[in-house]
This record gives C-alpha cells, structure tokens and sequence, in this order.
C-alpha cells in the first residue's frame, strides 16, 4: 500500500524551507526529551515504592515510641489516594461530574461493619459483600444518573450522598449509638504496621491496574468521551456504556476506600456520605491534578495532611468572641484551595511535574503522564 | 481525465450496486426545515460531492447519516440494513467513518492515540483484560498500533505520530482527523470540508489522496466540499443542495453550470459566485 502513494511528508520534505521538516525536526528532539522523561518517572517511582516499603523503619528511627502512630497517619493517606483515584477516573478521565461517591463510601463501611460485628460474618467475606453491592448500587444508580449529563448529574449525584448520610443516621440513632464500631477484625489488620503493609500492597496493585487500565482500549475510550462526546462515537465508543462502567469501577473503588476506611479508624460513621466528605474527594482530585495518576496521590496527601496540621490547634479554635469548631475550618480551608487551584492551577499539583499540563507524550505515545 | 469515464458507469447502470441509499429524508429544527425530501444514492465505489451555499443542510445530512441527527421522515440504508434504529456507534461499527467540520479531535492525545481511538471498533479488550500488562490487550493494541502507524505513514504524518493534538497546525489537524478515520478502515467515509483551511498546496496532495483511497482501498466517499476546484478534480458526480432541497445532480462539469445553481450561489453568497463561474469556465475550456 505504501509504495505508491504520493504523501504529504514526501511533498514537504522535497522543499527545504518547508514548514513540515521543520516540525519534523521539532518533533525528533520532543521525542528524546519524552524518553529522558520516561526514565525519571520510572526513577522516581522506584524510590517512591522503596521509601514507602520501608516507612516503618524511618519512622522507629525517626519518632521511636510514636512510630506507629505515625504510620497510622500515612495509611489514612493511602486509603484517601483510592478515593481519590476513584473520583479521577469518573471525572478526570471519564469527565463525569459526579458528586455521588461518598454515599458509596458510607455504605460500604456500614456493610462492613453490619456482616462482621452484627451478624458475625468472615471480615473478608463482608469485605466482598460490601464491594459487589457497590458495584450493584453503582449499576442501579448510575444509568438514570448519567442519562442528565452535567449540573443536572452534579446535584442529583449529591442529592444521593445526603440522603444515604441521612439513612445512615437513621439507623444509628435507631440502633441507639453514636457511629458502628468494628468488633470483629482480622488479627493482621488490627497490628498498625502490618495494616500499613496490607493497604500499601492494595493501593501499589489498584494503582499499577489503573495505570494499564487508562492504557488500554478503555481507558482511551474514557478520554475520547472526555475530550469530544461526538467525535467518541463517531469512532465507535457506545457512550453510555462507558459512562456507565466508569461510574461503577468508580464506585467499587469507593466502596474498597470505604471499608478499609473504617478499619483503619475500627468505625463507620455517618459523616462518611456527607457534604464535607464530597468536598474532601473533590479538592483530592483538583488539587492533586485531574486526569493524572499521580495528581491523586498528591491531593490524597495534601488532603491527608491538613486536618493533621489543624489538628494541632486547640477544637474548637477561639477566634475572639467566635468558637470556630476544626472540622469547619477544615472543609473551609477545602473550598478555598478548590476555588484558588480551579482558577489558578487547573493542572493541579501534578501539572508541576509534567512537561505540559494534563498531558506529557512519551515513547510509546502515550501522551497521559503516571 | 479517466475517472469522468468512470463516472459516466453509475448512470449507464454497470454494475451499479448502492452502498448508501436515502430516501425521503427531512429533517426539521423547529420551525426550520433543514433538510427535505432529499433522495440520494451512492454507489460502492464512487467520490460523491455534497455542494450548496452555507446553511444549506449538507452537514444535517451528514449527521443524519453518521446518526447524530434524527430525521423527522425518511429512511437511510446501508448495505442493505436500516440505519434509523442504530445509534452513531453501532453506524461506525458497521463501516461508516467521518470527519467534522470543526475537527473534534482527541486534543489531549497523541496523533497516534487519535487513531487508536478510531479503531476502538475492531478492537475486543474489556475491562479486566485491559487492568493486565499482558495479554490478550496488549497483543490487539500491539497490532492496532502498527496498523495506525502504517496509516501515518501513508499520509505522512509519522513525524508526528507522538504530538499531542493540540500542539499541531491547523491544516495537520485536519488531515489527523481524516487519519482517525481511516483508522477505523470504514467502507463509507463522510468527509466534511476537508479542505477548509488546508494550505492550496496541499489541497492538491489532499486531492490525490481522495483518488488513491477509492482505487486502492476501495473506499466510497461522501464529500462536503466548497472548494470547486477539488470538487471537479475528484468528484465523479455532484449533489447541490439550497435550502434542504436538491437543486440538481450530474456530472461536475454540467451540474456546476446550471444557471440554478449559480443563482443559488449568486442568491446567497455574494462573494463565492464569481469565483464559482471563473471555475467552471476555466474547467470548460480545458
Ligand atoms: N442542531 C441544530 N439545531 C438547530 N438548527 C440547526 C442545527 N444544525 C443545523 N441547523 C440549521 O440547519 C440549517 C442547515 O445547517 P447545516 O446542515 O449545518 O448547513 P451546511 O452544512 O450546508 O452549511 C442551518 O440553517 C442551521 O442553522
Ligand atoms: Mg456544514
């Protein structure tokens, strides 16, 4: 096919001062700098992987007794980057407002915590049940959701996360307690250090999975909706099933947060499907970077790391006359950041470590950095 | 020129076998009728060119087609198969590709993902198989890209196959949304003025190219174009259009000399006239 085709490249390049080998030129040399780049990331992940394995043991050096606290603190960070992976796959990738997944995050802790201490079920076996009535919930809810498309899916998302809030209250006050305690969990999970080890070892796989996933057939997909609906189905993608799948992988992810969320903190609480709790996921994900891997990590981290550094002020904080409760000025502190990143950094964080803002070509033409 | 001997094959009836067939179409947008009773047919094989002044419903017609718009009456078949009921991926699937007028491209993607995404339709990988970094994904995409690549080539946009979108000149923007169509390896392609803000020079190139495709890929084409010069060098029949109605269809040379369309043109579009009747003139004495 290619021997008798007069192409375009061929009539340019037949004219010296022609703007195509110029651009060709251009292109040669962002191509070797997309490689160099390649390999940095690749460096910088290694050491990212090894400081993170070897954590604990910096942090007996580095605080002795409260060591393991400390390592407390780091996996709410890590189950905060699922959450935040999750809600960039729906809206950074998928390009799906949706505000819905901290109803998803609600009730996979509660079901968690009603299988194992209520009805005495195997923790691993109510971990399971939590997810798969997530990715259930997920299906039942996203298709009338994503037939609204932008505001719309916004608010009627949201409208899910109060409610479930609500129901969640409902039954605590019912069941006459102040939030569900976990009773029955695994011995290994119960150990700082190893609960540390096991949420590393599930973020490092669902982090490496996504990586392949936005890599492959469907992650494309999910971008090509997100950069032109129209064009998405010209090219075949069907839009509302992809929609649909992002929604629920979105939701699964939630749900996982969710329950290791309460075993981290051995309780659900209602607060988990709240307003604060969808700003908390949505400033991850702005701030962090939308469209990157690595953007969720970072807005895990920086979310992780205020209500940390305000928990060290007195709650509720005196501010003259007014008593400012912590929790407030946390989510405050949320919106501000949302607002001035929205405006100012709409790469976000990770936006200071690629070449471009929401895109870095590299070698095999990807052009979506980690 | 050979390709006017072919065109004269369709009316002399050999071996005329429709690939597209429209029938009764209308197509209202409140009180607007953009598009009425158009009959058409294109047959397998052949460069169709959709001409009219602006608003005239060509890319209405387009969009009924590819299934972004829904006539009012009306029925389109496609080899054969009722269009109306399918939605534009299922369209896409069957072999219908197409361009805009606007591009839509993948902006944020590489040239070479663009095309990646214009195969997603001979592509199989699901959810599951995509989370792996081997297997039954990785194999396709491997095969995908290569196929993309040979496309690029053709069209010698390799140089770029790493550039992100955005980053590109208008005019290889334009050819980059042709590439992703091509890349889905359709029997019908719609190309909707692919020549608007192309440098002349590489119109020509781009004419070339429109001619390769139907002998070498047997492609059928389906052109919305205002440039009459590409219009006489590829078409081998024409199809104007004023107001959602068909003026006339026929050869390029007679059809663009009917003094109806030249009114339609002088009616409409001021500027575009003149230039319409230079064309046709400087055709005619060739
Ligand atoms: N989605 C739409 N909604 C309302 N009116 C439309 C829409 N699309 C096209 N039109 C109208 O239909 C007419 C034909 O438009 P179009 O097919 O784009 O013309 P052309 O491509 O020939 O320039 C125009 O008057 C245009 O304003
Ligand atoms: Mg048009």
């Amino acid at each position: 096919m290619k021997r008798h085709i007069l192409a375009l490249g061929n009539s340019r390049s037949s004219s010296p001062a022609s703007p195509g080998s110029v651009l060709g030129a251009e292109s040669g040399s962002a191509f070797a700098a997309a490689a160099g780049s390649d390999w940095r990331w690749l460096a910088g992940l290694v050491l990212l992987l090894l400081t993170l394995s070897g954590l604990p043991f910096l942090f007996e050096a580095l605080f002795g007794d409260g060591a393991d606290f400390q390592l407390h603190r780091v996996t709410l960070i890590l189950i905060l980057a699922l959450a935040a992976l999750a809600q960039n796959l729906l809206t950074g990738y998928a390009a799906q407002p949706s505000l819905g997944n901290a109803a998803f995050f609600g009730i996979s802790a509660y079901l968690l915590a009603w299988l194992s201490s209520d009805l005495q079920q195997p923790y691993w076996l109510a971990v399971l049940v939590a997810l798969v009535a997530c990715a259930l919930l997920g299906l039942l809810v996203g298709g009338p959701a994503l037939s609204v498309s932008g505001a719309y899916l916004a608010i009627a998302t949201l409208g899910l996360v109060v409610l479930t809030g609500s129901l969640l209250t409902l039954w605590d006050t019912s069941a006459g307690r102040q939030s569900y305690e976990l009773t029955a969990l695994p011995e290994v999970l119960g150990d700082d250090r190893s609960l540390y080890y096991c949420v590393l070892a599930v973020v490092v796989l669902i982090f490496v999975g996504a990586f392949h996933l936005l890599r492959s057939r469907v992650g494309r997909a999910w971008i090509a909706l997100r950069d032109s609906e129209v064009a998405a189905a010209a090219c075949g993608v069907a839009l509302t099933r992809y929609k649909l799948l992002a929604f629920v992988v979105s939701a699964v992810l939630t749900g996982l947060a969710g329950v290791l969320y309460a075993t981290w903190g051995t309780t659900a609480t209602a607060s988990m499907s709240s307003v604060e709790q969808t700003i908390a996921f949505l400033t991850m994900i702005v701030v962090g970077g939308p469209g990157s891997l690595l953007g969720s990590l970072l807005g895990a981290l920086f979310v992780g790391l205020v209500p940390l550094l305000l928990g060290e002020l007195p709650d509720p904080l005196a501010l003259g006359p007014l008593q400012l409760p912590i929790a407030m000025l946390t989510t405050g502190i949320y919106g501000v950041l949302l607002l001035l990143a929205l405006i100012f950094f709409p790469g976000g964080l990770s936006a200071i470590f690629a070449r471009r803002p929401f895109v870095h070509a590299s070698e095999e033409g990807e052009s979506y950095g980690p | 020129m050979d390709h006017e001997a072919q065109a004269t094959s369709p009316q002399t009836g050999q071996a005329r076998n429709v690939l597209l067939e429209v029938r009764g179409l209308n197509v209202r947008f409140g009180g607007l009728l953009a598009v009425a009773g158009l009959d058409l047919d294109i047959v397998e094989g052949e460069i169709l060119a959709l001409v009219g002044p602006n608003g005239a419903g060509k890319t209405t017609v387009l969009n009924c087609i590819s299934g972004f718009v829904r006539p009012a009456a009306g029925s389109i078949r496609f080899a054969g198969r009722d269009l109306l009921a399918l939605g534009p991926e299922r369209r896409a699937a069957l072999g219908i590709g197409r361009t805009f007028q606007n591009g839509q491209l993948f902006a944020s993607l590489t040239v070479l993902e663009n095309l990646l995404i214009g195969r997603h339709a001979h592509l199989r990988a699901g959810l599951f198989q995509g989370l792996l970094p081997f297997g039954p994904a990785k194999r396709e995409d491997a095969q995908a890209r290569q196929r993309a690549r040979e496309i690029l080539a053709w069209l010698g946009l390799e140089p770029y196959a790493n550039r992100v979108v955005a980053t590109l000149p208008a005019g290889l923007q334009k050819l980059v949304g042709v590439a992703r169509a091509l890349a889905g390896e359709p029997r019908l392609l719609l190309l909707d003025e692919p020549a608007a803000g192309v440098p002349m020079r590489e119109v020509t190139v781009l004419v070339e190219h429109l001619r390769r495709w139907c002998t070498d890929l047997g492609l059928t084409l389906l052109l919305i174009e205002h440039n009459m010069h590409v219009v006489q060098a590829v078409a081998q029949r024409v199809c104007v259009l004023n107001y959602g109605r068909k003026l006339t269809e026929g050869e390029p040379t007679t059809v663009l000399r009917e003094p109806a369309v030249l009114e339609a043109y002088l009616g409409r579009e001021e500027e575009a006239s003149p230039l319409l009747e230079q064309e046709v003139s400087d055709h005619a004495a060739r």
